[in-house]
């Protein structure tokens, strides 16, 4: 006969306003098999669980059922309560009168009945629960880092000082990310190569971290632990091992005349070379669909004339196949093109830039060499407008967020300017101006008090050509709304930040969600800030949403712990929740048929053949096996199967039925 | 005898489905707002919007506010371009909050009464009046009904012959059109 | 091909006859059949919008009853105000089944489609058009001038590209005229305002001219009979000399002049700015 504990938590209010607990815990003391109950305002608390340790061993209790939250919140907490006094965690069930009672009734009377109707369905099933013990899975202790920015390469480093190998992949031939292209941070004003080339060197140089640049993850399979990652290495055209970065293949490629993507546009680059001088690796990568080679079978002067012979226009993009434990996806952002925007200057303007190319404008690195100078003449702007919210926080064109970083980019932009046109006039645009952060709102001041940055609170109806002059329409709401148009030689938009374009694509390949915008998804935004609802996959930076620097590395530093915490484990546990097939003596050996409709229909692939075989070998039938590391306990071929003769550990076809009968007594 | 039950806000939300109260100031409306120059507008769209949200949040100055609304002339003096309600980026339809400040302004007789609001509004009439009496509008009557509301016997008065010679005035009123179904139904509607 | 709705509403009935004419002229050529709606109603303008809701919504309302009475089911109303009121009563009308109770009629009156000059030319017969064209616009700088309500609101016209237009565009060019690139294109003219308020509209016609000018445009094209009366018959008070002054050309008048239509066909005499010089050029 068992001997059931019953304990009924109040949840404070939440569920003892709506529900007599003591009464329900009464009735449950009536139950066949319960020989103990009780209530308590706060069972999860330590006293509350000290009350379930002790009846456990004073009563011998042989299972437990808690009344209490859902069994999402809180049956882990309790089941581990049970396994300290010695019961087997699984002979511990939850009754769920919060989410599935007091919340959803305000009738204290019916509230309390269906309580009552509850608890007696658990109790009737957890007297047949039979105890389970964890599965132990293997750990392949490696990691994964998609993306190479400086979100990726800041998790690749941590995990690889963990003394933890890292395969960091990056899809454009470089490390850098959007970071490379930047001038100078804020709110310190220190140049973003000076800081960020060295951590690319440190990456590319760490003895536990392998660079794959050029390269896409195609697939991901597996599970936590145990991933199993394919990787597309683009053909660079080149080899590396023999190519020592010397540049006379970019210095003498005839097509000279393409945009460089690293320059946004506002210079130029060749048909073969690296993105930037600082480039990690220093290899350069021939441009296929712009190269004279590739396009006619022509030219080949880059073959000719590099003097070891790296240059192979015969090479083909590889597949390569990894195991990996974890994976923190690091993909990064993209700016709002600004074709997006038609209202400004039909989006199309040469000298209305992007918030990224006033970056290469204003950067030492970029094509004036730091210089302002706008890209339709190269004069010198006299009157700089800013413009901000540009794309974002626009409901009706679909973009209702904050991107987060432009009004501190902004501030520096003018600030910069100001520094570099002493005469000029800058005048940003905005609506209201959110700088939380460190330093960062005097940084904002700054650019006001001390900067003469004029802020105008509107924002931009419409940029227009007046005859080769840019004219932004604006108007002054803190005088009323009176109506500025303003004359501008130069446009700079606060471009909104946008999820890259084929995030949906990766995340859908990763098994990782992503909100209505295409921002990948966290597990919880206050808790599991850096976990997704995959376990072992983990974000950093902006490809979870817009984020500054200094939020970037530090979620970074946050996804390595938290695969250095997984990889710090001797081997993986999980629930023992799966499907099982049935197994009895000779001569039937099991009532399965063979008929796999089950391997059909799991998502999970996780349904192999067994061969049972006499002593002599003779095969005397097959059956379906459940591969224990790969089923989910879905539940699929349970239902499926014809024959009865699968099961699901933990949610038997006797327990379910036990606790569904025990409601319609 | 007019009670006054409902909110401006209210009334702007029942006929174009938007709320003034989403409006969060960016100012785009008045930017982009050809009569919001000098000379023209009094009050710009954007603080027209503010107006209907603070008759909302402060029940003691709603009276106030919604006076000022009513009695500003930029009602009266939007073009009705649209400009304002395609670019919002909160989706509030500006310029059809405007069509409801002017109708309610009519009904509560709390409009703007300066000269060329009285002009705008007499021609707004003359126009109204002649569309559903004849079913469709005479140009030269038009003109003419509308100077003898307002007495401007003189302005334009070159173009009318100009316009004549070209042909494109005719001094005979064309076919009218059946408005009786029309007439009924605005009647209907006015008692729900 | 035949029997399309056609609603010429007051102005195409009146001031702006040439609007009228060189429409059903090209419509003739194209072979479209144009059904005139018996008995239509003036569609309100801005003067019913603007100081009574229900008539706004009833005379439009009516009219496309009259147009399913009739048996059309898509209306071309060529004046951007009437398209524009169709447009937005018919949008009405889904939300709002009262409307219809009101004018004792069925519903599902907000299935009849008005179309706009431009929706017209561009979906349904610009294929047609292409053949017909016989004499080329080649060297004119055309001023595409949609105005305010031939694109605005969005939600009712359907136009996504509403701040940057190119459906009047790729219509001059097919004609081989050379659309400019200028800032006026989608700004109002203040037309409503026309007998009342008249600062309003020599300003802004003043700044669109300006704009067509700096450009080099020779001929601004529309499809607004009130844009065009502005604008035409005011560039003289704008304080334009006569010999700076810009023809005001209707889209129809273009199309069927390219079509080898004569002037007189088109009413091209009818402008207060003459358009001679403007189509000699093109001969050149």
């Amino acid at each position: 006969m068992s001997r059931i504990g019953v304990f009924i938590c109040h949840c404070g209010e939440n569920i003892g306003k709506t529900v007599d607990c003591p009464r329900v815990a009464e009735s449950a003391r009536k139950l066949p098999g319960v020989v103990y109950a009780v209530d308590y305002r706060y069972t999860c608390s330590e006293p509350g669980q000290a009350q379930i340790r002790d009846a456990i061993k004073e009563h011998k209790l042989t299972g437990v059922v808690v009344g209490a939250c859902s069994p999402r919140m809180h049956e882990k907490t309790f089941r581990k309560t049970c396994a300290a006094a010695g019961l087997n965690p699984y002979l511990c069930e939850i009754a769920n009168l919060r989410e599935q009672c007091s919340w959803v009734h305000t009738d204290r009377e019916q509230a309390t009945r269906k309580a009552i109707d509850i608890v007696r369905s658990i109790v009737a099933r957890v007297q047949r629960n039979t105890p389970l013990a964890p599965i132990r899975v293997p750990l392949t202790r490696r990691a994964l880092v998609i993306g190479g920015g400086i979100a990726g390469i800041q998790a690749a480093l941590d995990i690889a000082d963990g003394g933890t190998e890292v395969i960091l992949v990056e899809r454009t031939p470089s490390l850098g990310g959007h970071m490379a292209q930047l001038s100078e941070t804020f709110p310190t004003l220190d140049c973003s190569q000076c800081i960020l080339t060295p951590r690319m060197v440190e990456a590319a140089s760490h003895p536990n971290i392998r660079l794959e640049t050029y390269s896409e993850v195609e697939k991901l399979g597996g599970y936590v632990g145990n991933f199993e990652v394919t990787i597309r290495r683009k053909a660079r055209s080149i080899d590396p091992k023999k190519c020592t970065g010397c540049g006379t293949c970019w210095q003498k490629c005839p097509v000279k005349k393409l945009p460089s993507e690293f320059d946004e546009g506002l210079g130029l680059r060749a048909a073969i070379g690296i993105p930037f001088p600082q480039a990690v690796p220093n290899k350069p990568v021939i441009d296929r669909a712009n190269c004279i080679k590739f396009k006619n079978g022509k030219c080949g002067a880059c073959q000719k004339l590099c003097q070891t012979g790296a240059v192979d226009f015969t090479q083909e993009d590889e597949i390569i196949t990894e195991k990996v434990g974890a994976i923190v996806v690091a993909t990064g952002f993209q700016v709002l093109p600004k074709d997006q925007l038609p209202a400004y200057a039909d989006g199309d303007h040469p000298d209305v830039l992007t918030g990224l190319q006033f970056e290469r404008l204003a950067s030492a690195s970029g094509p004036t060499g730091g210089e302002i100078r706008r890209p339709s003449d190269g004069k010198e702007p006299q009157t700089v407008v800013f413009v901000q919210c540009a794309g974002s926080r626009d409901r009706e064109k679909g973009r209702a967020y904050c991107s987060k970083i432009c009004c501190m980019y902004t501030a520096k932009h003018a600030m910069l300017y100001r520094h570099k046109v002493h005469g000029g006039r800058a005048i940003v645009l905005c609506m209201d101006v959110r700088t939380p952060g460190k330093g960062y709102d005097e940084f904002y001041r700054r650019a006001i008090e001390q900067d003469g940055v004029i802020y105008l609170r509107s924002r931009a109806a419409r940029i227009y050509r007046d005859n080769g002059q840019l004219v932004v329409q604006a108007a002054d709401t803190l005088n009323g709304g009176e109506r500025l148009d303003i004359k501008a030689d130069l446009v700079v938009l606060g471009s909104a930040a946008i999820p890259q374009p084929d995030v949906r694509t990766l995340a859908q390949k990763l098994g990782v969600g992503y909100d209505a915008d295409g921002w990948l998804s966290e597990a919880h935004p206050k808790l599991r800030p850096v976990e997704t609802n995959t376990a072992g996959i983990f974000l950093a930076g902006a490809c979870q949403g817009p984020k500054d620097i200094p939020d970037t590395v530090a979620q970074a530093s946050a996804a390595a712990a938290k695969t250095l915490a997984l990889f710090a484990a001797k081997e993986l546990q999980r629930d023992p929740i799966i499907a099982r097939v049935n197994r009895c003596a000779p001569p039937v050996f099991s009532t399965c048929i063979g008929c796999f409709t089950c391997a059909a229909a799991c998502p999970y692939k996780a349904i192999e053949r067994e061969e049972i075989r006499d002593r002599k070998g003779g095969l005397i039938k097959v059956v379906a096996r459940v591969n224990e590391s790969l089923c989910q306990g879905c539940g699929t071929c349970v239902s499926l199967c014809r024959s009865k003769s699968m099961d699901l550990d933990g949610f038997t076809e006797e327990e379910v039925f036990a606790a569904l009968e025990a409601l319609v007594e | 005898m007019t009670t006054v039950s409902q909110t401006l806000a209210n009334l702007v939300h029942q006929r174009t489905g938007t709320r003034p109260l989403d409006c969060y100031q960016c100012g785009r409306c008045a930017a982009g707002c050809p009569q919001n120059v000098p000379g023209e507008m009094d009050i710009s769209p954007t603080r027209i919007m503010r107006l209907l949200q603070g008759e909302t949040a402060f029940p003691e100055k709603a009276v106030e506010y919604a006076r000022q609304a009513l009695t500003a002339e930029t009602p009266w003096l939007c073009a009705g371009c649209q400009a304002c309600t395609t670019r919002c980026p909160q989706g509030v339809d500006i310029a059809g909050a405007m069509d409801v400040l002017r109708q309610e302004g009519l009904k509560r007789r709390m409009t703007a009464t300066t000269k060329r609001v009285r002009d705008i509004q007499a021609l707004h009439r003359t126009f109204l009046n002649s569309a559903l009496r004849h079913g469709r509008i005479h140009e030269l009557f038009l003109v003419i009904g509308y100077k003898l509301r307002t007495g401007h016997l003189f302005q334009d008065a070159a173009l009318g012959p100009a316009m004549m010679a070209k042909g494109k005035l005719h001094l005979l009123p064309g076919k009218s059109a059946d408005t009786s179904r029309v007439k009924t139904a605005v009647e209907r509607l006015k008692t729900p | 091909m035949s029997g399309l709705g056609y609603y010429p509403g007051c102005s195409l009935s009146g001031s702006a006859s040439e609007y009228d004419r060189s429409l059903r002229a090209v419509a003739g050529q194209l072979g479209v059949e144009l059904r005139e709606i018996p008995e239509w109603v003036c569609c309100g303008a801005t003067s019913a919008h603007a100081i009574d809701h229900n008539a706004a919504l009833c005379l439009a309302a009516d009219t496309l009853a009259k147009a399913r009475r009739a048996g059309l089911t898509e209306v071309l109303a060529p004046c951007a105000m009437c398209y524009q009121r169709l447009a937005v009563v018919a949008h009405e009308l889904k939300q709002n089944p009262g409307i219809a109770t009101a004018l004792d009629e069925a519903p599902g009156l907000e299935n009849i489609k008005p179309l706009s000059v431009l929706a017209w030319l561009n979906n349904g017969v610009s294929d047609a058009l292409q053949a017909k064209v016989t004499r080329s616009l080649t060297g004119l700088k055309v001023a595409c001038y949609y105005g305010c309500l031939l694109v605005r609101p969005p939600k009712i016209t359907g136009i996504q590209q509403v701040e940057a237009p190119r459906q009047m565009e790729q219509l001059v060019t097919l004609l081989g005229g050379q659309p400019v690139r200028w800032s006026m294109a989608t700004e109002c003219c203040g037309a409503s305002f026309a007998l009342s308020q008249k600062s309003t509209v020599l300003r802004q016609g003043r700044q669109i001219y300006d704009a067509a000018r700096k450009v080099g445009a020779d001929v601004f094209c529309l499809a607004c009979p009130m844009c065009h009366a502005n604008l035409d018959m005011r560039q003289g008070e704008m304080g334009i000399p006569a010999e700076a002054q810009l023809p005001v050309i209707y889209l129809t008048q273009l199309i069927g002049w390219a079509m080898g239509l004569d002037a007189t066909t088109l009413g091209l005499d009818k402008h207060f700015v003459p358009t001679a010089g403007a189509f000699a050029k093109e001969k050149s």
